[in-house]
């Protein structure tokens, strides 16, 4: 398919899902088959809630790809938490490059087009063996291409080191940035530093984290009051934003505000449904989130029906690459129970 | 030390390979050249010239060629 750059109108936008949904269904007949056998071919012209839509899991069970062999050059894979199946993500040139060039025009909404300095919420060991890469290091690298200088907040046996916190306290920009996991932040960081640990830092710096609310929500700790303890332990960061996006829609990831909701942006889209009938929700209802990316042509996952309990909270209006917007306003609950829809792999399994 | 032996000398630290094999080389087209290996790439560049590069050139940076190119925008000349 040809090079996309963003959608600004509502109308665009689906009319840029619907070229994806017929794309894959001319191209890969995995998924054809299951669009026949889901949603029927008519669905490929529906509006966005009516276009067909994929299970997460359904990555880890069948190698599904849109373009021929000799165009993938990286396959991606998740380590799920739940299950011992990886997820594959096929990946060509195109879709790559798209997904670099979305994700920096989104992140550019909060740190500007220019690199800053960047302290990195975890340790080096994360980085440091490419064999053993997890999510964590793949999202520190990601979040590198940001940086200008890179400071590890922790030690390898995840204790605080204070001299490279203060060589970035220490550094002169006017800008930078702090990145992390929720979940690492919050126990090994945020727990051992109190509001007169780290106190001055010239100029302003914002603090970006995602990586899953499991564990904190089990926890009973929402996104407002994470923000608002890193604000009371680092009273230099000026706002904190959250971020929600998985390996198979890597690029267009939903960032949150400072008020810690998440926000749709021109890459994306966002649809709860009821966790029995998959019917859309009404907004403020909680169900389970389908989320949609404008990025992936390689492999059929632009419409991926998530494991994840979330509602839609109404419209808003945020920035990405310096353009103010419309956005869908939500936020994520956490994991659903399992079962409920692996119903779904496991009935084509038997194709 | 000319500009492009400098070049060439941060991609055979970067990756380890033969000083007559980084003319080929493309992004993911080894090994090394991983997200990793490219962060380590830039950064290495970056210091060896003194420059800073914007956010879209790194994204760009996609093979040896590619990145002469782009040094190019940064006064990094490499004569024929």
């Amino acid at each position: 398919m040809k090079d996309f750059d963003f959608p600004t109108a509502t109308d665009e936008r689906l009319a840029r899902f619907q070229s994806l949904a017929r794309h894959h269904y001319d191209a890969c007949s995995a998924y054809r088959n299951i669009v026949d056998r889901w949603f029927g071919p008519s669905a490929l012209s529906g509006r966005l809630e009516e276009l067909p839509f994929l299970p997460a899991e359904i990555f880890k069970t069948h190698a599904l790809k849109s373009v021929p062999e000799e165009e993938v050059f990286k396959v991606m894979k998740s380590s799920g938490t739940t299950s011992q199946l990886r997820s594959q993500i096929y990946l060509d040139r195109d879709t790559a490059r798209a997904q670099s060039k979305a994700l920096s025009s989104i992140v550019a909404g909060v740190l500007g087009k220019k690199r800053r300095p960047m302290l990195v919420i975890d340790c080096p060991a994360q980085i440091a063996n490419r064999a053993t890469f997890s999510a964590r290091g793949a999202g520190i690298l990601g979040f590198s291409t940001f940086a200008t200088k890179k400071f590890f907040a922790l030690n390898d046996d995840m204790s605080i080191n204070h001299e490279n916190i203060q060589a970035f306290l220490d550094c002169d920009a006017d800008q930078s940035f702090l990145f992390g996991f929720t979940a690492i932040i919050w126990q090994e960081f945020l727990s051992k530093i109190d509001a007169h640990s780290f106190k001055e830092k010239a100029g302003a710096a914002v603090l970006l984290h995602g990586g899953g609310w499991k564990k904190l929500a089990a926890q009973n700790i929402s996104s407002q009051t994470f923000g608002a303890r890193v604000k009371e332990r680092l009273p230099f960061v000026q706002s904190v934003h959250d971020y929600y996006g998985m390996v198979e829609q890597t690029g267009s990831i939903f960032l949150g505000c400072d008020q810690g909701y998440l926000h749709t942006n021109p890459y994306n889209h966002i649809i709860c449904r009821d966790q029995n009938t998959l019917e859309p929700l009404p907004e403020g209802e909680t169900g389970v989130l389908q989320v949609m990316s404008t990025l992936p042509t390689s492999y059929p996952g632009f419409s991926i029906l998530t494991e994840d309990l979330g509602r839609v909270i109404g419209p808003g209006e945020t920035m990405t690459a310096g353009v103010t917007h419309a956005s869908t306003v939500f936020e994520v609950h956490g994991r659903m129970a399992q079962a409920e829809i692996r119903g779904c792999s496991d009935t084509y399994q038997g194709r | 030390m000319s500009n492009l032996d400098t070049y060439t000398s941060a991609f055979v630290d970067a990756f380890r390979v033969d000083a007559n094999q980084v003319a080929a080389l493309a992004y993911q087209s080894i090994e090394q050249w991983d997200s990793l290996g490219h962060m380590q790439l830039m950064s290495d560049l970056e210091e060896r010239f003194d420059i800073e590069m914007d956010i879209d050139d790194i994204t760009d940076f996609s093979s040896f060629s590619k990145g002469k190119e782009i040094l190019g925008k940064y006064g990094v000349t490499f004569d024929a």
